[in-house]
């Protein structure tokens, strides 16, 4: 069976460099299923949710924006401006993450540039507890 | 010769040269080690997107983006990276001298200057500079480099200039350091174009809004890692010049501490010869 290669790079690391059954990404025209032998694509990503499917397992890794290409060959390039895994993560450094730019948001309102970057700093978080809420309550359901 | 007193002086000032050195040598080597290890995360990234780049290329037209747009050679726009300080060996030499190796083959060339050490030698020699940066190397981020990239498409999209080439030194390891320059815009096709191989590739959501946005960032990430690439030579040229100028150090303190002696030997031999001297004088 044909596999995709599936290289995942940000600035700080290269997230994914694997074969892959399937990826599904976000993209601006809603999310995209990638198979084997797609035909050639570029996307732009939006922030949220990825998936990348083998036989048994299932990963989940979290982008918060950038670009896909499906090269012909079954090669998928994503460029994403940064991402993680989804078990990197914490709910808890997510919330504190939160509360953070919540205060700084209120503080620098003056200042443009520090409060985009704030607003920024807060849509990841927020992004962050979203993704990791879902799985939790995923992997609650399921022991019940 | 020199007296016993004016070697020690030497001596002494060169072991406090040393010092200062060997610190310098020490902080480089971390700072080496920082910055190559973020420009080596990042290759894989810059290598993605010009992947992304060359298929694209492959399938559009230059008429479908203004980057791509072909005017000529005779108006060039040269942004240049250097380090903001010396003390690292021929690097900021050899860029300089890529930048006006570009500069010659252009009936009007303007500068870019990121860093210091290029802006001082293009200002003192009389190069227009349009725009000037310093200060990037010690924390690079990315949202630094978007000023210059807006300088350099915001111009070549008005027709000021044809051609956007980017002078940076490449870094290939520890020991070898190369100055590159690269035409960063226009984008240019490398391979030729059937009508078989275009529009081949499916763009979601539209292609032009695609365009627009991939286009300008690959464009960022290529100076992006250029500017990574810069400063992990920087440091690893500051390491070596270093190193070496360690070893000179340690060499001219143990000439000198040998001519010290032998001035010390000098003179205790000459005061032995005074005092048998005087003594036989006073015997005989």
């Amino acid at each position: 069976m044909q596999k995709l290669h599936l290289k995942i790079t940000t600035p700080e690391r290269v997230l994914v460099d694997e074969e892959a059954r399937e990826v599904i990404v976000p993209t601006k025209s809603g999310q995209i299923s990638i198979l084997p032998s797609h035909t050639a694509l570029v996307a732009e990503i939006t922030p949220g949710e990825m998936l990348i499917r083998n036989e048994k397992e299932e990963k989940v890794a979290l982008v918060y924006g950038g670009f896909v290409e499906v090269q012909e060959g079954s090669k998928v390039i994503i460029l994403a401006d940064s991402a993680e895994h989804l078990h990197e993560l914490s709910e808890k450094e997510a919330e504190e993450a939160r509360n953070r730019a919540e205060t700084l948001m209120q503080e620098v309102r003056d200042d443009k540039e520090r409060f985009a970057d704030a607003e920024a700093e807060l849509a990841r978080s927020l992004i962050q507890l979203k993704l990791l809420k879902k799985h939790h309550s995923h992997r609650h359901t399921k022991l019940n | 010769m020199a007296s016993a007193k004016e070697v020690r002086r030497r001596i002494k000032s060169a072991t406090n040269t040393k010092q200062i050195i060997k610190a310098m040598e020490l902080t480089s080597v971390i700072k080496m080690q920082k910055a190559v290890a973020k420009n080596l995360a990042s290759r894989s990234y810059a290598r993605s997107a010009n992947e992304i780049l060359h298929s694209l290329l492959g399938d559009i037209n230059p008429a479908e983006h203004p980057f791509l747009e072909t005017r000529g050679h005779d108006k060039k726009l040269i942004l240049l990276i250097t380090s903001d300080r010396g003390l690292c060996g021929g690097l900021n030499a050899k860029a300089i001298k890529k930048a006006l190796d570009a500069a010659k083959h252009a009936k009007e060339a303007e500068f870019v200057t990121i860093g210091r050490k290029g802006r001082d030698f293009l200002k003192a020699y009389g190069y227009k500079i349009v725009a000037e940066f310093t200060k990037l190397e010690d924390r690079p981020s990315f949202k630094d480099i978007l000023p210059i990239i807006e300088v350099a498409t915001g111009d070549f999209l008005s027709g000021k200039y044809d051609e956007v080439v980017l002078v940076y030194t490449d870094f290939k390891s520890t020991l070898t350091q190369e100055p590159i320059s690269k035409k960063l815009l226009p984008f240019q096709n490398s391979v030729e174009k059937t009508n078989h191989q275009q529009d081949k590739i499916t763009f979601e959501p539209q292609k032009a809004e695609i365009l627009n946005s991939l286009i300008p960032r690959i464009l960022e990430i290529k100076v992006w890692q250029a500017l990574l690439e810069s400063i992990a030579s920087e440091h690893s040229a500051r390491m070596v010049a270093m190193k070496n100028a360690n070893e000179s150090a340690e060499e001219l303190i143990s000439d000198l501490t040998l001519t010290y002696n032998q001035t010390r030997q000098a003179g205790i031999t000459q005061e032995i010869a005074e005092i048998s001297a005087g003594k036989m004088t006073l015997e005989g």
